[in-house]
């Protein structure tokens, strides 16, 4: 139940955090939200890396949603004939992009919380599961 | 400590993940075009199309700019300034990365943008001297500003449509959606300047800019005085000359004509030189105004002779297509203007259009040698010979690139102290930008054509209606070619640059081609000659642009139509597939044949005898006659051309075809279209070929037969398998560009291009922008061009013209005063620019 409280947790605030960083125009900053959310919630490392991907990803897809409709696709078909590339292929990097930043600031943001505060005496401030000792 | 391993492990593969992404970025350009806040994906917000409240600084009053069901723009404002600043802002909206192509093109400059491919055109176009004259153009109205009304409301009309420019690519900036182009190039748009319009209007100047002098020069070198038989100086066939001077020859313009300066080995071999460097210039996508393998039309019709009893004017001027098309259409509505047209991307004035008063069209003049004379001039020791001593040459360092100049203009090549020098008409000071300012705003013939006295380059006719008057003329700074030691010599080839022959002036006004309210009621100007061949001064030949068919054939049509009306016009304009030389040579040639008995030729005959001279899709005819005849031009010329030695030394810049070059690869010679009708008329092939007309034509049908059903055994070889038009995107990508497209017409139809046969040479040029105005009601008018008003292949309005173009139809030009009288119906967004 911990654990899902800590995944719910961690989404809702990549995804917030990604979407207001995302606003700065300064795409790297996603890395910097993945990070400190890694930093203030502990949970299992590769639910934390998979649950800040998803959070950047659906951060930007919230993030472009209106572009959506105005004709993103369409556009991004055009950008992807000039460039040699499919389209909805650059669409689905723009993504993944988004993502694996927002995932590996996560993984740093847990590894240098774990680092720091040492094996088993994190402070859980939503959660309070043990995380890699068990794994 | 085990755990901590993980620790770092995990830590380590999280910044790898990192480091990649960054590497990314700074190797590739992916993730600039992909981030979701700046790159390419903001640009679909571009894509709506909606009212919008704009806040601007610099603007004076609000400006209400309707964009109509069409896609039109109509721009309201309550001064000049306002006015042409709304104009840049609008047109920087939908057109930034043409304009900016276009401007760097006029400057040079395109490699910079577009990459090093492009150093060879940059150069050339640099030597040429274009960005120079550019900017002294500018540097003129600019002094003379205060002083001379018309530069003082140029400067007013560039600097504000400049600072429009220049407020779009700030909020473009601002709000991430410079056109995408621009992110995928790496490229930062320049913040426009008036020289960048005249850059443009430098572009425009390439309507006449070729090197035919130098093919007229290496075709004497190898012919002599055959070249005069090649290359008549008049037409044989009969012509249809608008500003009349019907005749006999006058004897010393034939005189001049047929005294070409000596061209010997060294010359030749420079003349190929700077052709070979020349003429690719006209595969260049870049060149949307130098393909002299398309033409343009203009007719106008007196209100006696049409059905509402009012002038009817019809403008269909030829250039090459793009996607974006060159043209873009508005209104413009100030307490001055009150115009409806088509501008150019980067020049605030209506090229072809109407006011409440007159209307006006644009073609390109025929012969007068393309408005480039070329020149054998001695240079040594950086100075140049003229008139017996030495002068030094004038460097000017443009683009990086040092160009030499001497008295006469650039040099082009130099071979020990031979150069070869061009004096370009383009690079006579005209405030082209100045004319057309007043023209929009002229309201009789008489301002009309005052406007266009400063117009000194590129040749162009221009077609006039009012009420009451049609007229036409073509206003230009045409040479006059003197000589210190007798007949000068012909200007249509090199000339001697040592000062014996000069230029003494240009044509007079009052003596530039024209007519007014001419008695048969109408006056055609389809880039064939303008003036007969008894007019006083020297006009060029007959070598490009036009044999002149189709003009006459739109003559031919006026003539037995009495009264015509608006949909007539567009009819003929849209959908009037009639080749003029078939209907014209055709009974020659079924009268030549009529006792053969090969049966190729029997079959071919019998469909031709039924044929109309119509170059439908449909038709099996057509493409028999189109064949024919291109086989019988080859069989003419080219074996005769080899014998002479001019093939295939030349071949790189001299292999014609019939119909203007229209076999794949080859180039137009307009005088050999005239040569060979006269051939076919006469029945003749002296001193072209040895064997007999009936002999070439039963070979050039039989290839012609063997060709088609080869291609279609099942007999099913109409037009449309080999003739339509494509339209290439900007930058040459196919999956953006749009076509080919089958359509009737071929080189000597309204909507004539040169091309045909397999679907790769079919024309990317053709009627650029149809238009059909009424005097009796100018708010009734109709226009289309092939293409959108958006650059952005992603908007609806990107080509949705094209599929009304090529039924041969039209589309309603809503001219309407005031934005509240503006039917809501016909409003799609309104935009209010509001200073800030």
């Amino acid at each position: 139940m911990e654990a899902k409280l800590s995944i719910i947790v961690s989404f809702i605030l990549g995804l917030a955090l990604g979407y207001l960083l995302l606003l700065s125009g300064i795409w790297y900053l996603v890395i910097l939200g993945g990070a400190i959310v890694g930093l203030l919630i502990s949970g299992r490392w590769l639910h934390q890396f998979l649950t800040l991907f998803v959070a950047g990803v659906a951060s930007t897809l919230i993030y472009t949603y209106p572009l959506f409709r105005d004709g993103l696709p369409k556009l991004m078909y055009v950008v992807g004939v000039i460039a040699g590339i499919n389209g909805n292929i650059l669409l689905l990097l723009m993504m993944v992009i988004s993502g694996a930043m927002s995932g590996a600031g996560g993984l740093i943001g847990s590894s240098i919380r774990e680092a720091v505060r040492g094996r088993g005496r994190t402070t859980h401030i939503v959660g309070g599961h043990e995380p890699e000792a068990h794994t | 400590m085990p755990g901590n391993k993980g620790v770092y492990f995990r830590l380590a593969a999280g910044l790898i993940v990192v480091v990649l992404v960054i590497l990314i970025g700074v190797f590739t350009p992916l993730i600039t075009l992909l981030n979701p806040a700046t790159g390419v994906a903001q640009n679909a917000a571009n894509l709506v199309v909606g009212s919008h409240l704009y806040r601007i600084s610099g603007l004076i009053d609000n400006v209400t700019v309707i964009q109509d069901t069409n896609g039109v723009y109509h721009i309201y404002a309550a001064n000049n300034h306002d006015l042409f600043f709304a104009l840049g802002y609008i047109q920087a909206k939908n057109r930034l990365f043409e304009m900016e192509v276009f401007a760097l093109t006029g400057l040079g400059n395109i490699s910079t943008m577009l990459g090093s491919s492009y150093n060879s055109y940059d150069r050339f176009w640099t030597m040429i001297g274009a960005p120079l004259t550019a900017e002294e153009d500018w540097e003129n109205v600019l002094a003379n500003a205060s002083v001379n009304p018309t530069d003082n409301l140029t400067a007013t009309a560039l600097e504000a449509y400049s600072d429009g420019v220049n407020a779009y690519i700030a909020y473009a900036e601002a709000h991430n959606v410079v056109p995408f182009e621009f992110k995928l190039l790496g490229y930062k748009p320049f913040n426009w300047t008036p020289v960048d319009s005249f850059a443009v209007q430098e572009l425009e100047t390439t309507l006449e800019f070729g090197d035919d002098g130098l093919i007229f020069a290496l075709l004497y070198h190898k012919l002599g005085n055959a070249t005069y038989t090649l290359i008549p100086t008049f037409s044989p066939i009969q012509q249809y000359y608008y500003g009349g001077y019907n005749g006999p020859p006058n004897p010393y313009v034939l005189a001049m004509s047929h005294h070409t300066y000596p061209v010997n080995s060294t010359l030749a071999s420079m003349a190929h030189h700077v052709a070979q460097v020349w003429d690719p210039l006209r595969l260049s996508m870049l060149n949307y105004f130098l393909n002299p393998e398309t033409h343009s039309n203009e007719w106008v019709v007196s209100g006696n002779r049409t059905t509402t009893g009012s002038p009817i004017l019809v403008g269909g001027p030829v250039l090459s297509f793009s996607l974006p098309p060159i043209w873009f259409q508005v209104q413009l509505v100030d307490p001055t203007y009150d115009v409806y047209g088509v501008i150019l991307p980067g020049a605030p004035v209506v090229v072809i259009g109407f006011n409440r008063y007159i209307s006006w069209t644009l073609t390109d003049t025929q012969a007068i040698s393309d408005g480039t004379y070329f020149w054998d001039q001695a240079v040594e020791n950086g100075e140049y010979l003229w008139d017996g001593s030495w002068h030094p040459l004038i460097h000017h360092t443009i683009n990086g690139l040092t160009v030499n100049w001497t008295n006469l203009g650039p040099i082009l090549y130099q071979n020990g102290t031979n150069a070869l020098v061009v004096t370009w008409m383009g690079n006579t000071f005209s405030n082209d930008i100045g004319a057309l300012l007043n023209v929009m705003k002229a309201e009789n013939w008489q301002e009309f054509r005052a406007a266009l006295e400063i117009w000194k380059a590129p040749y162009q006719n221009f077609a006039f209606e009012d009420n009451t008057t049609i007229a036409d003329i073509s206003p230009a700074c045409y040479p006059i070619f003197n000589s210190t030691s007798g007949v000068p010599y012909n200007p249509a080839s090199i000339m001697p640059g040592d000062g014996q022959e000069y230029i003494s002036g240009c044509i007079p006004y009052s003596m530039v081609p024209q007519v007014v309210n001419p008695p048969n009621g109408f006056i055609v100007s389809s880039n064939q000659r303008q003036v007969g061949p008894a007019y006083p001064y020297w006009f060029g030949n007959t070598m490009t642009p036009s044999p002149g068919y189709r003009a006459f054939m739109e003559v031919n049509y006026l003539s037995t139509h009495p009264k015509v009306s608006v949909q007539d016009m567009m009819s003929l304009q849209g959908n009037n597939y009639t080749d003029y030389e078939a209907a014209l040579t055709l009974p020659y040639i079924i009268k030549d044949l009529s006792n053969t008995t090969n049966p190729l030729v029997i079959q071919a005959l019998n469909q031709l005898k039924s044929w109309n001279y119509e170059m439908y899709t449909n038709s099996t005819a057509a493409s028999i006659w189109f064949y024919t005849y291109m086989y019988l031009f080859n069989d003419t010329f080219i074996p005769y051309l080899y014998a002479k030695g001019v093939l295939p030394e030349y071949k790189d810049v001299i292999d014609p075809s019939g119909m203007g070059g229209s076999f794949p690869g080859t180039t137009g010679l307009s005088a050999l279209d005239v040569d060979l009708a006269y051939i076919i008329m006469t029945g003749n092939p002296s001193p072209f070929s040895n064997q007999t007309l009936s002999s070439l034509l039963t070979e050039a049908v039989n290839q012609a037969m063997r060709f088609l059903t080869s291609q279609y055994p099942d007999g099913n070889y109409t037009w449309g398998h080999f003739y339509g038009f494509y339209f290439p995107s900007l930058l040459g990508v196919s999956a953006l560009s749009v076509g080919p497209l089958p359509r009737g017409g071929d080189y000597n139809t309204p909507n004539d291009a040169s091309g045909g046969g397999p679907p790769s040479n079919w024309p990317s040029g053709g009627q650029s922008w149809t238009m059909v105005v009424s005097m009796a009601n100018v708010s009734d008018s109709f226009g289309v061009y092939p293409g959108g008003q958006s650059e952005n292949p992603a908007s609806p309005l990107y080509s949705n013209y094209i599929s009304v173009w090529m039924s041969g139809g039209y589309l309603p030009l809503y001219f309407i005063a005031s934005p509240t009288a503006f039917p809501s119906a016909l409003v799609k967004a309104t935009i209010i620019l509001s200073p800030r």
